[in-house]
């Protein structure tokens, strides 16, 4: 292969995906033109939007704030759920990969439990804790452990052998054979398992807001959606797939500096 | 009573259906260095395993120091075939991990000075600090050598240490081996298939028949003096002597498999082991 010139780089890395978004855009332009009369077209979108772009941190009221408000209540709410499902999902991981015993009497009610949409834990977490707040955590919680779960119960059971027969020929003790081999060999699959739970606990969010009514940008989704303002719907998706998009990024970062070190 | 310091008595091993190693009998005196040689796959390393204690056997004992092997124990260190180090650990935190469980009375600044000053023996003290990454092959084992000694074991299992280096590390691991070896009077017991391996750094070699089913064929004692230098031993004119004998146990073990078959084939293993000898 010949050594790429700068120029061939710019159009591979701006101008090919501006050319994407904008062919996306038109695509939605015409459809809203023709077939979905209801569905605001781009720029009336813009122009609906632009108070709460603009003035992202903006408060005018319990829902009428700016996005990055939202934006920010809701990555609140996703953290406590999502620190919820890893303190849950890494030790129960880590069981489930040492214990073969564990792993028999466990599998079958995490691969029924896996399934599940955020749609039906949320009601389930209200019933339970009576309050929206913790119920939005809990359904964030239930559904995001489980690739750090399964991820982690990989990462020990897929420690080589050879490891194994050192720490027996060393003698190491129980805690030290955790702390100072599983966990360090395990360490590159759990992030991969961090990563997706992160993923989910995002997904699930606008499930968790738009049920509770709790403010953030899925419960602002869910409002203006009752309020007809179907430009803010687009906003919210915008919002939503770009901090997600960031989220996953910042994650894939840390896993490939875990890697490397 | 004392002079047996270790006594393999008829060792089995099966692994379902399949039997490994069958009525495997081998004793070794206190401070002697054994290897073990004989084909791929013929069951040796699991001999070693079994007196490690990282395998049961399936019938006979092991009795080792008085006491019967059931699990690894602090009187044996081990060095695998591949250097098996932590990558997330120094060369120093390698060793240190079995030195704080072998001299757990000890404070860290002693067992910190005993890990570091066998990685000093085996000539890595400028390397300390560096991770396995950064090590070469040969230097990775002789951070496993360094780790083994460390817990001061009375025993040495080796399961081809020095396998998967090129010739002339090999050769340097093995005077370092040797002298660590002679160094504190310890006992060895060494996997090898390599023939002139086995000649330079073993009292006696125990020769061992191709599976399944393997056992101790023939033992050949090795009476160069010690302390050995390599160009005394390969001068020496019972070198030959003896190198033919384990050579020719080899190939019979080879020729007597292939036998009813009335096969040509050529001995692969037999071939491999001699490379050494041209370097």
């Amino acid at each position: 292969m010949s050594p790429k010139t700068l120029s061939d780089r710019i159009i591979e890395s701006v101008v090919l995906p501006l050319l994407g978004v904008g062919g996306v855009i038109a695509l939605w332009a015409i459809i809203s033109a023709t077939v979905a009369p209801s569905l605001p077209n781009p720029w009336k979108t813009w122009e609906v939007s632009k108070l709460y772009v603009l003035a992202p941190f903006e408060k005018r009221g319990e829902l009428d704030q700016g996005i990055l408000r939202f934006t920010w209540y809701s990555l609140v709410r996703v953290a406590k759920g999502y620190s919820l499902a890893l303190v849950l999902g890494t030790p129960l991981g880590l069981l489930l990969g040492m214990s073969k015993s564990f792993t028999k009497s466990l599998d079958p009610i995490i691969q029924i439990l896996r399934p599940v949409s955020p749609l039906a834990w949320l009601p389930l977490g209200l019933v339970i804790f009576q309050k929206p707040e913790p119920a939005g955590i809990f359904t964030i919680a239930m559904c995001s452990m489980w690739p750090t779960v399964l991820n982690t119960a990989l990462g020990v059971r897929s420690i080589p052998q050879d490891y194994v027969n050192v720490a027996r020929v060393l003698r190491l003790s129980r805690t030290k054979r955790l702390f100072k081999i599983t966990l360090p060999a395990a360490l590159p699959y759990m992030f991969t398992g961090f990563r997706l739970s992160l993923g989910i606990a995002w997904l699930v969010i606008v499930a968790a807001e738009m049920l509770t009514g709790a403010p953030g940008v899925g419960g602002f989704l869910w409002q203006e959606y009752n309020s007809l303002i179907y430009e803010h719907l687009i906003l919210c998706i915008a919002t939503i797939g770009i901090v997600g998009f960031l989220l996953d990024r910042l994650m894939s970062m840390l896993e490939a500096r875990l890697r490397t070190a | 009573m004392s002079s047996k310091y270790l006594e393999i008595s008829q060792v089995s091993k099966a692994f379902g259906s399949q039997v490994i190693v069958k009525d495997f009998d081998l004793s070794m005196q206190r401070g002697e260095f054994v290897s073990i040689i004989g084909h791929s796959g013929c069951g040796k390393s699991t001999v070693l395993s079994m007196v490690a204690g990282l395998t049961d056997s399936s019938a006979g004992a092991i009795i080792l120091g008085g006491k019967e092997v059931t699990e690894p124990g602090p009187d044996r260190g081990v060095v695998f075939q591949a250097p098996n180090l932590f990558p997330w650990m120094s060369a120093l935190e390698n060793v240190l991990l079995g030195v704080e469980q072998a001299h757990s009375r000890k404070s860290h600044k002693e067992q910190v000075q005993i890990a570091a000053h066998h990685l000093e023996l085996v000539g890595l003290g400028d390397a300390l600090d560096k991770k396995p990454a950064a090590l070469s092959a040969g230097m990775r084992q002789r951070v496993g050598l360094a780790r083994a000694f460390a817990l001061s074991p009375n025993l040495l299992l080796l399961d081809e240490p020095f396998g998967m280096l090129d010739s002339l590390t090999r050769m340097e691991l093995q005077d370092v081996l040797i002298e660590l070896w002679a160094h504190d009077d310890k006992s060895a017991l060494m996997i090898t298939h390599d023939v002139d391996e086995a000649l330079f750094l073993s009292d006696r070699i125990v020769m061992m028949t191709k599976g399944p089913e393997a056992r101790v064929g023939e033992i050949l004692e090795v009476p160069f003096a010690r302390p050995r230098e390599r160009k005394a031993v390969l001068d020496d004119p019972n070198y030959y002597v003896l190198r033919e004998r384990v050579m020719s146990f080899l190939e019979e073990q080879v020729q007597h498999e292939a036998s009813p078959a009335l096969s040509t084939a050529p001995t692969p293993q037999a071939n491999a082991s001699t490379s050494v000898a041209a370097a």
